[in-house]
């Protein structure tokens, strides 16, 4: 019988992520580029987003997110289920850069499961006067975050840094 | 076919808000709701919604609204009656006529769309409408006696019936 | 119990014999899947599948019986055998009725005048087979007596060729329309995996009438051994790639839908990466 079920037993592994950050981040942009390799022109997400994106023993469920204020409060909902969050985050809006850290420690401080991977990414690095991301970090205190977490210097304009950021993710749930 | 009223709905900074509604008819409470039905989740620009709550029917129309400086906005014209009893065909053949045409001239905006709902809606009720946008566009239409996609049905009811 | 001389058997009626089996093992393949739809699905149009072919397959059933019992009986046709040979045709009437009320759900887009008359001359027809089915075996008195040994004689041709043309424009009818309007829809379809499934469909429907057509040619070429061998391993070969591109389009596995699904960037960044 164990034969058997080892024989049939799936060896793709499952995990669930969410997109999660302010609206006019860029989320869907992010989810768009990873699906097609280029920039692509959206609209504001209506409630949830979701592509599913099939590796070699990885088949990982993106949920991305609508940032507005109203939607914010289903969030937790998808994100207790989840096994990893992508936190997007408009590095040259300096004006909204506490409603920001307000929202993502709200989303951080709501997890419960330590095994958590949280992905990071300054967005729209393309364009002029952004923050830095050692800056960053440091506004953020990320450094006391208790989670396995990674910051990535990422612009879904050009695709810059969008493959790496995503492959470290991939990588931390293949282990 | 005559609505009791027609809605512009879009994406704020909050979330979802009503833009106009003419005539102002519906009740404030049952309109915060008319909002969040008009685009249900995970609707894209194209789609098309109907549902009925407190005694309304609706039908909505989801489109894009393109911005030159801004990422596009997502909005939905409405029609909202007091009777199941209507043609919904109609009501999106119209509406997506109207957003293509008005695309096609370069007009497609929030405020486009505001001045000419209460024409739209006057042209609900005659069966036909021309409106005048500016001194030199001019969109006119005759409501159809029926249209519907009898293609992309069957390919709904065949997938629905086998494989989804 | 008595055993069959194999040596007994012809070279031809051995190979007919042989891939009539596999193709029913293919067919019964296909009958268990769109019974597993069914229940997954629970819909009419799953239903009306399952019954179509499960039909379809036991008309098979009767036939490879009726070759076997012949053989069984070193040639010589009895009363039992021939009336094997004749539920056939009143199996079949009711397999494609059911294939073509699944195809008015959604792909055919007859009017209930035409469905309704198409319905009536499907059941004349079964009417009149049946009737004169009733009528053979009451002439040969085999329902009332001791069997009576009978050959294949002009009044068994006479009747079994009407039959036959019946049974093809029939089938004809039915599957060429479905498939061609199958084909239409993919044309149309947006979606990859919708319009895989419909072109699926659409090829699957015409094998099938091609297998079924070459299965009329070869029943009419018997005394032609050579030919009937050649037809028959069209006929079989068309079968079983019917049954496996039927499957792949009435069902719609997860693993062929999956082969469907275009790649995402990402994905083929990863596996490329990976393979380096």
């Amino acid at each position: 019988m164990s034969f058997l079920q080892r024989l049939f037993r799936t060896r793709t592994k499952h995990a669930d992520i969410t997109i999660c950050g302010l609206d006019d981040a860029g989320k869907t942009t992010i989810l768009r580029f990873l699906e097609t390799g280029e920039f692509v022109d959206t609209t504001p997400t209506m409630g949830v987003n979701r592509e599913t994106l099939h590796l070699p023993n990885l088949q990982v469920n993106v949920f991305d997110l609508a940032g507005q204020e109203d939607f914010r409060n289903m969030w937790h909902n998808i994100n207790e289920k989840s096994d990893g969050i992508v936190f997007v985050i408009d590095r040259s809006n300096v004006m909204r850069f506490d409603e920001a850290k307000e929202v993502f420690e709200q989303t951080i401080h709501a997890q419960l499961d330590q095994d958590l991977i949280i992905l990071i990414l300054l967005n729209k690095s393309d364009e002029p006067n952004v923050i830095e991301k050692s800056l960053f970090i440091e506004e953020f205190n990320l450094l006391d975050l208790p989670f396995k977490w990674a910051v990535f210097e990422t612009s879904a304009k050009t695709g810059d840094g969008i493959f790496n950021s995503f492959k470290w993710f991939v990588d931390e749930f293949i282990g | 076919m005559k609505p009791l009223s027609l809605c512009l709905v879009n994406m704020g900074t909050r979330g979802l808000e009503l833009v106009k509604s003419f005539p102002d008819v519906i009740p404030s409470d049952s309109m915060n709701q008319l909002v969040y039905k008009t685009i249900p989740m995970g609707s894209n620009p194209g789609d098309f919604a109907s549902t009925t709550f407190n005694n309304l029917n609706l039908t909505s129309f989801i489109f894009r609204i393109p911005s030159a400086e801004n990422r596009d906005n997502l909005a939905s014209l409405v029609a909202v009656f007091n009777t199941s009893n209507y043609d919904a065909n109609s009501i999106k053949q119209v509406f997506s006529w109207v957003v293509a045409e008005l695309e096609k001239k370069d007009l497609l905006a929030t405020h486009t769309l505001e001045e000419i709902l209460p024409k739209l809606y006057k042209g609900f009720n005659k069966g036909q409408f021309k409106i005048e946008i500016t001194s030199t566009s001019t969109i006119k239409f005759d409501f159809p006696k029926q249209g519907n996609d009898k293609n992309g049905n069957a390919i709904d009811a065949l997938s629905d019936d086998l494989w989804d | 119990m008595m055993m069959v001389d194999l040596s007994l058997i012809e070279p031809a009626s051995f190979f007919i014999i042989v891939s009539s089996v596999i193709n029913m093992a293919f067919s019964l393949a296909l009958v268990i899947t769109l019974l597993v739809n069914f229940f997954r699905k629970k819909t009419v149009g799953t239903f009306m599948l399952l019954s179509s072919y499960f039909l379809f397959s036991l008309t098979s059933a009767f036939s490879i019986a009726y070759r076997i019992s012949l053989i069984y009986n070193e040639g010589v046709m009895t009363d039992t055998i021939y009336q094997m040979g004749s539920l056939t045709p009143m199996i079949i009437l009711p397999a494609f009725a059911f294939l073509y009320f699944f195809g008015c759900r959604h792909i055919l887009k007859d009017n209930e005048i035409v469905k309704t008359y198409l319905f009536a001359i499907i059941m004349v027809i079964y009417g009149l087979i049946t009737a004169v089915i009733a009528y053979d075996n009451i002439y040969t008195n085999s329902l009332f007596s001791e069997p009576t040994y009978i050959t294949n004689d002009v009044f068994t041709i006479s009747y079994t060729w009407p039959i036959l043309v019946a049974q093809i424009v029939i089938s004809i009818f039915v599957t060429s329309r479905i498939g061609i309007r199958a084909l239409r829809l993919a044309r149309k379809s947006d979606q990859p995996i919708r319009k895989r499934g419909l072109q699926t469909i659409g090829i699957g429907v015409f094998l099938y009438l091609l297998a079924g057509l070459l299965s009329a040619f070869d029943s009419s070429i018997s005394n032609l051994p050579a030919l009937m061998i050649t037809v028959s391993a069209f006929r079989a070969l068309a079968y079983a790639t019917a049954y496996v591109t039927m499957y792949l389009g009435w069902v719609m596995p997860a693993w062929y839908r999956k082969m469907i699904r275009k790649k995402s960037w990402f994905e083929m960044q990863y596996q490329q990466l990976q393979k380096r």
